[in-house]
């Protein structure tokens, strides 16, 4: 990348900057279609569900096809909204996000842009962002939206000044805003990261950024219980897309900014480990931080804010917890709470992961309805003495049935010709399965009826017939009749 | 590139800024105007850093003094103005005046 | 006259001064002319980032990425939050009720700027030596700082503090 950025500016070089740019945003838009895939997925196990599994193997294309649905979504703008910058707000808070992700390096010869100013060249791009938030909220003329866009800027701004300050530390270590530079001065083991001598750095500088992402210890611009989702309460479709967009691009960079600052970069934790390319080592950095984060910030979710959603379980530590973060979210402090608020959640996180889940993946997985479950009926031609009770009972009168002589002449009485229950009408009250005096009329344990036409609910005798799956084991008719009974 | 050019828009942002500051009657937008004055100033110090007699990095120092300052001052002015709104219910300029009264 | 703008626009630091200055000049005028407050602060913030922009081709990366940050950046979100606590009748600034004084005003910049550039254009300004090295100028700016402007430095220091608490106790409520 070096020889590029140092060659005179032509066209050959823009469209190699042109090209690069498109694949970086490709990654990371690859990167934020599999970040929102996980985090629903982890919001899934620490609730005891599944999490997304239907679009794709494992759902892996669940946010795919959210994305492509929000952007075929119809745009609305309110009507009393400022039109300008409603229109303008999303714009001003992506682009600078995706400008920030420039300075990050990826490998030692890896990287878009070697400033001599990185990191303040990060901090000044995404105070920009904080500007498309407000004026989000403000042009919504909304106001939940306008009271989200002021908390957010102020927790912002006043969390982006411990994210500074934390990494001071190490600019006066290595002598450099430069983050090529930073990282190639912790070359050579783990113990030579910035996170040893700058511990406090470090934590400072999760917390401050988990807040600066406002995620959900520090979600209070988005507080769901009380001002709806905040800022972007208005926005819709591709609009409110760019706004979702840039706060996992946020999530990205600070991920990486932290793999970069603190944890070593592309440098290998051990001298023996250099064989592995540093361009495999960052992504992987960042993915066990963006972990963390997740887990992390996410889990929390389920403790101060968000007890509804959550499983009992945490819900029942929210209550608990709730009180002392109301308290103490309002006056910006009270780190140490919250930090043992997210270990607490990661506890819940971890402990639900591997338990049974509550959902069931409903139609790989039949549902276990109980045996006495009233399903659609399974009927046996055979047994039928056509008797008629079943349809002289049925309340609904839906079902329609015709004998014929029995075609053996030996025999006495009638077989059945057709037996037609309409389903558009059966209240599957048991009745007709009830009266039955041969068990001919059995109900089952299925309930799937779902069909594009309702002359398709008018079952025919060989439908029933062939409705033989989860027949009731035992039919009330066989049991006897009546506690009394059976008790004298 | 000489400095002339620097010094032109610097002039030309000056005046901008002088005249909204004097003309305006909304204490918010009295205050950008000065930001946007000591911006020109800034500019010149930055100009004169590069191009002027003695190219040195005195002159981007100051600037930064500037900066500075005038993160300073908007902040006292805003929370000022926040006090005054409440107490007077206004921010017009033309109605702060209890001193001449 | 047109072919000295091009010659003038054909150099390529030349070209994005003309630019960024364009910008900053339209981004300042439409502050002065906007009728609505918000309108007026974004107008205004991009005449700082276009600012911001021209420090950096003038080799104060330092200073130029310090503007998008305190200018762009805070100033501007501190503007808004101002005008969201503060209510503005009808959200749009009165017309001028003083015909005189704004006319007498536009006349006394405009001639302000006449001399100004009467004066810059006869200046003759010549560097005793050459421009410094703009490579890594942060360094640099770092060890000033702390060598030969550590006093201004930190009676800086103070000044925010004092500033920043000044903020905070003056537009505290009176409850609380
Ligand atoms: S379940 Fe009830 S409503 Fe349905 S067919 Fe039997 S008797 Fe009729
Ligand atoms: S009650 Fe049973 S035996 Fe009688 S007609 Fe109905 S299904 Fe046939």
């Amino acid at each position: 990348m070096m020889h590029f950025l140092e060659q005179p500016f032509g066209w050959s070089n823009f469209f190699v900057f042109l090209l690069l740019g498109i694949v970086m945003l490709l990654i990371v838009l690859g990167f934020v279609t599999y970040a929102i895939y996980f985090e629903r997925k982890v919001i899934g196990w620490m609730q005891f569900r599944i999490g997304p599994n239907r679009t794709g193997p494992l759902g892996l294309l669940q946010s795919v096809a959210d994305v492509t649905k929000l952007l075929i979504k119809e745009d609305t703008i309110p009507r009393k909204a400022e039109r300008q910058l409603f229109i303008l707000a999303p714009v001003i808070t992506f682009i600078p996000s995706f400008a920030a992700i420039a300075v990050l390096p990826f490998a030692s010869n890896l990287f878009f842009a070697d400033l001599d100013v990185g990191i303040l060249y990060y901090v000044a791009l995404s105070g920009i962002s904080t500007i498309g938030i407000v004026l989000g909220g403000w042009a919504s003329n909304n106001k939940y939206a306008l009271l989200g866009g002021m908390r957010s800027a102020a927790q912002m701004i006043s969390y982006e000044v411990p994210l500074v300050i934390s990494v001071v530390g190490i600019v006066m270590m290595t002598g450099t805003l430069n983050l090529r530079l930073i990282v190639e001065g912790q070359a050579g083991g783990f113990w030579h990261w910035n996170f040893i001598p700058q511990i406090i750095g470090f934590v400072v500088f999760v917390i401050a950024g988990i807040s600066e992402l406002n995620r959900t210890p520090f979600d209070l611009p988005e507080a769901e219980s009380e001002l709806v989702a905040g800022y972007h309460v208005e926005y819709s479709g591709f609009r409110f897309a760019f706004f979702m967009l840039a706060e996992y691009v946020y999530v990205f960079a600070i991920a990486s900014l932290t793999t970069v600052l603190f944890l070593g970069g592309w440098q290998s934790p051990l001298p023996v480990l250099d064989f592995i390319p540093g361009i495999i080592l960052v992504p992987a950095q960042i993915f066990v931080h963006r972990l963390f984060l997740l887990l992390a910030a996410r889990d929390a979710a389920a403790h101060p804010d968000r007890p509804a959603h959550g499983s009992r379980l945490a819900g029942a530590a929210a209550a608990r917890d709730r009180q002392h973060f109301r308290q103490r979210d309002f006056n910006g402090i009270g780190g140490w709470g919250r930090m043992k608020g997210i270990m607490k959640g990661l506890g819940v996180t971890f402990k639900a992961m591997t338990a049974k889940k509550v959902t069931y993946a409903y139609p790989d997985v039949p549902l276990e309805m109980p045996d006495r479950f009233r399903g659609i009926q399974h009927f046996e031609p055979d047994k039928c003495i056509v008797c008629n009770m079943c349809a002289k009972i049925c309340p609904t009168e839906c079902i329609t049935l015709t004998g014929k002589p029995n075609p053996d002449p030996e025999k006495k009485g009638k077989v059945i010709d057709t037996y037609d229950i309409n389903f558009e009408i059966c209240i599957l009250c048991d009745l007709c399965t009830e009266v039955c005096p041969t068990e001919a009329i059995v109900m089952t344990n299925n309930f799937e009826l779902s069909t594009y036409s309702r002359d398709e609910l008018f079952k025919d005798m060989k439908w029933l017939t062939d409705n033989n799956e989860n027949v009731r084991k035992e039919n009330n008719s066989a049991a006897p009749k009546g506690g009394a009974k059976a008790n004298a | 590139m000489s400095i002339t050019p620097y010094l032109t828009l610097a002039a030309i942002l000056f005046c901008i800024g002088l005249y909204g500051a004097l003309s305006k009657k909304n204490a918010i937008i009295v205050l950008l105007s000065i930001e946007l004055m000591l911006n020109a100033v800034n500019l010149n110090l930055i100009a004169f850093a590069k191009y002027g007699p003695k190219p040195g990095l005195a002159g981007q120092i100051f600037s930064l003094f500037n900066i500075t300052v005038a993160a300073a001052e908007v902040a006292v002015g805003i929370a000022i103005l926040i006090n005054l709104y409440r107490n007077r219910g206004t921010t017009d300029v033309t109605d702060m005046d209890t001193m001449k009264r | 006259m047109l072919d000295r703008l091009i010659g003038f626009l054909s150099s390529g630091e030349n070209l994005v001064f003309f630019v960024f200055s364009l910008v900053a000049i339209c981004g300042a005028i439409f502050m002065i002319s906007l009728t609505r407050v918000v309108h007026m602060v974004m107008a205004l913030a991009l005449t700082f980032l276009s600012l911001g922009g021209i420090y950096i081709t003038l080799g104060a990366e330092f200073v130029g990425w310090v503007q998008v940050l305190i200018y762009a950046g805070a100033i501007t979100i501190l503007m808004i939050f101002g005008i969201m606590m503060t209510r503005h009748r009808g959200e749009a600034e009165t017309e001028p009720q003083r015909p005189w004084h704004n006319g007498l005003l536009l006349v006394g910049a405009i001639v302000l700027f006449g001399i100004l550039f009467y004066v810059i254009q006869n200046a003759t300004i010549t560097p005793q030596s050459a421009p410094v090295d703009p490579k890594d100028n942060t360094l640099q700016i770092g060890q000033l700082l702390f060598n030969q402007y550590v006093i201004p430095f930190e009676i800086m220091s103070v000044l925010l503090t004092v500033a920043f608490i000044g903020a905070i106790v003056v537009a505290k409520r009176e409850e609380d």
